[in-house]
């Protein structure tokens, strides 16, 4: 009899367990409600682009004005950080957030894993997430954070999964950090305008040069740097020039080209612009 | 009447047998070359090339013009023969003095010819200057090369008298001049010095394509910046320099300036692929960059150990694509190294063996394209 009761237990909560996942799986994988697809912008064969998934995030969970290093630091002993480079970026939008995320993620080939597709050890992490634990690369966006965990040294004393693990505490500790409820509250650089310096282009793949005016609301060091372009290409002056791309830089109107320029200062807190050229 | 004629012809008859001998000049006379154009018409079937500094700086011509300070290089293209040039002369000497002079030319360095058998110059109008299409007689080097030499300018007659001693114009250069394999190639039509004074110092003495594309994969990949090393973007792999559509478009301005004034710079395949095309077009390769991927998703490929350019050394990698130098239909790989029994670089090497050393089993690609990068 004790047996039977123990067996019935188990059975029903592996029951649950199964029930569990079968709603989970519904929940996430199945139902496209919660999920969004934002497309890549380089061609894999001909028109071939890849597709990158999200989960839906509502736009209004707060907005943090400035990382938490200093908790994140308190947080986590500097024998493991010291391994650890943590890159962020502080956007104005979740928007710009998930955009820079597909950046990152097109224009490496590095291949991460989606969390949708293939869980971390602990569960979801962030509102979105990639991973690619074999070389300890976390990227997540929290609220308007996107967040890259990767280690300094490619050495094996090094313990990759430590990634997950900072990656949560720098998670908790976004979760905790205080917030505005409105994006313009953040004290991001301002964007006033974008003039076209050169010759209108005539084609795709025509360059033209603008010059991009933006201040800093405490005068903070600025940079600039055009949407899906290399990430070495970074200018202090906002005198870019540009490279008319059509998987970027199409418009429903062709004659018309939008161009996306990331603008940041010393603190990673970046604001963006999207113009248009035309033809 | 008659007495006349005698006359004249007796001073004809002294003129013509009177021995040629130097005249003295007053002031003392001074020839001097002030300025030689190696490329001076359009093509390159008599002269140099067309070349520039950088996508901002042309090279200013006449290259050799030391009363502007310039002295810029050209290019020939290997196993040219007799190049010709435009060299300006001024003499001190004033108008209706000096109608013609012969003159040579010695070398030192690393001349493609010299100026030989007295070449024939004319001052129009017996003008205080002139200039004039000579030919360096002889044939550029059969390898590629970066090179440099001196002429020595000599006059042997001037107005049809012989000077003895010649008469010596000193001597111009050094003239740098840049050897490549053959006519330069896109994205490199129009080759950049600033790109040249890598790619033939690296394939310096080599004669045959397959050789260019092997020291040209290996430059690359140890090719340094201010600590001595350009890194692979561990772990994250971004493109650095390289954007578009199809990761061909290259920031190469921006890659040079940065590998000259920063000890940090970092790249990933794209950026090597890409750089792998320019510098061996720039040298006259018909060369491309290939990608290979994954088609459908998960698009991962995992590789066998690899190391690669610059730090991290030896591990394995997961890739969503590798992006390579492709030249003959053969794999140049500058980003890596594979153990090929022992460390290799991947050059001249067939696409089967290539897959088989860098990918791990189980993994494959099924998508690739080629194409040659543009510049930005």
């Amino acid at each position: 009899m004790k047996y039977k009761i123990l067996i019935c237990n188990l059975v029903f909560q592996f029951a649950l367990l199964i029930n569990f996942n079968m709603l989970r799986a519904e929940d996430e994988s199945i139902n496209s409600d919660n999920f969004h697809i934002r497309q890549g912008f380089t061609e894999w064969g001909k028109g071939q682009i890849r597709e990158y998934k999200f989960r839906n995030v509502a736009e209004n969970t707060g907005y943090l004005t400035l990382f938490p290093l200093a908790s994140i630091k308190s947080k986590i002993p500097n024998e493991i950080l010291k391994n650890w480079n943590i890159e962020y970026h502080i956007f104005t939008s979740i928007e710009d957030a998930e955009l820079a995320m597909v950046e990152l993620l097109d224009m490496s080939n590095l291949y991460m894993y989606n969390i949708i597709d293939s869980t971390l050890s602990q569960g979801q992490l962030g509102d979105n997430c990639w991973h690619q634990l074999s070389v300890g690369a976390i990227r997540f966006i929290k609220n308007n954070v996107l967040v890259t965990i990767t280690p300094k040294i490619s050495d094996s004393s090094i313990d990759n999964t430590d990634a997950e693990s900072i990656a949560r505490k720098i998670e908790s500790t976004i979760a905790e950090s205080e917030k505005v409820d409105k994006a313009t509250l953040i004290p991001a650089p301002e964007i006033l305008s974008v003039e076209i310096l050169s010759d209108l282009p005539k084609n795709w793949e025509d360059t033209v040069k603008v010059q991009v005016n933006a201040s800093d609301p405490y005068s903070r060091q600025l940079h600039f740097r055009e949407y899906a372009t290399g990430f070495g290409i970074v200018l202090d002056t906002g005198q870019l020039t540009i490279f008319l791309n059509k998987n970027t830089n199409q418009t429903e109107d062709s004659s018309k080209a939008k161009v996306k320029i990331w603008v940041w200062n010393e603190d990673y807190l970046t604001s963006s612009v999207q113009t248009e050229i035309p033809f | 009447m008659s007495k006349k004629i005698s006359f004249i012809l007796a001073c004809i008859v002294s003129m013509a047998f009177s021995p040629e001998e130097a005249k003295s000049w007053d002031p003392p006379l001074e020839i001097d070359v002030v300025a030689i154009q190696f490329n001076f018409e359009a093509g390159n079937t008599d002269d140099a090339l067309y070349i520039i500094k950088n996508s901002s700086e042309n090279i200013d011509c006449p290259e050799w013009y030391p009363s502007l300070s310039r002295n810029n290089p050209f290019a020939y293209i290997k196993s040219q023969t007799n190049r010709h040039f435009y060299v300006t002369f001024e003499h001190n000497q004033g108008q209706g003095e000096i109608c013609s002079m012969r003159v040579y030319t010695t070398g030192s360095g690393y001349y493609p010819g010299l100026v030989a058998n007295s070449a024939y110059v004319s001052f129009p109008s017996c003008g205080d200057n002139t200039s004039v299409e000579l030919t360096m007689t002889g044939s550029v080097s059969n390898s590629v090369q970066s090179w440099g030499f001196h002429l020595n300018w000599y006059v042997t007659m001037i107005n049809g008298l012989t000077q003895s001693p010649y008469y010596s114009m000193g001597t111009t250069g050094e003239h740098d001049y840049y050897i490549l394999l053959a006519t330069p190639q896109s994205p490199m039509g129009e080759p950049w010095t600033d790109v040249l004074d890598y790619s033939c110092v690296w394939a310096a003495n080599q004669s045959t394509a397959s050789n260019v594309a092997h020291v040209i994969t290996e430059g690359i990949y140890y090719m340094g910046d201010t600590d001595g090393d350009i890194d692979y973007d561990w772990p994250l792999r971004r493109c650095i320099y390289s954007l578009g559509r199809d990761n061909r478009i290259f920031k190469l301005s921006d890659f040079l300036s940065d590998i000259n004034t920063l000890d940090t710079v970092t790249v990933n395949c794209s950026d090597v692929g890409n750089l792998f095309n320019i510098f061996s077009a720039a040298v006259g390769l018909s060369s491309y960059s290939k990608r290979i991927w994954k088609s459908t998703s998960p698009y991962i490929f995992l590789t066998e150990l690899v190391d690669p350019i610059g730090s991290p050394e030896w591990a394995t990698a997961t890739w969503g694509y590798h992006q390579y130098g492709w030249y003959n239909s053969s794999v140049d790989d500058p980003c890596l190294r594979v153990d090929y029994d022992s460390p290799i670089l991947p050059s001249n090497m067939e696409q089967g063996m290539y897959a088989i050393y860098l990918i791990s089993p189980g993994y494959s690609y099924n998508g690739s394209d080629i194409g040659t990068a543009s510049l930005q």
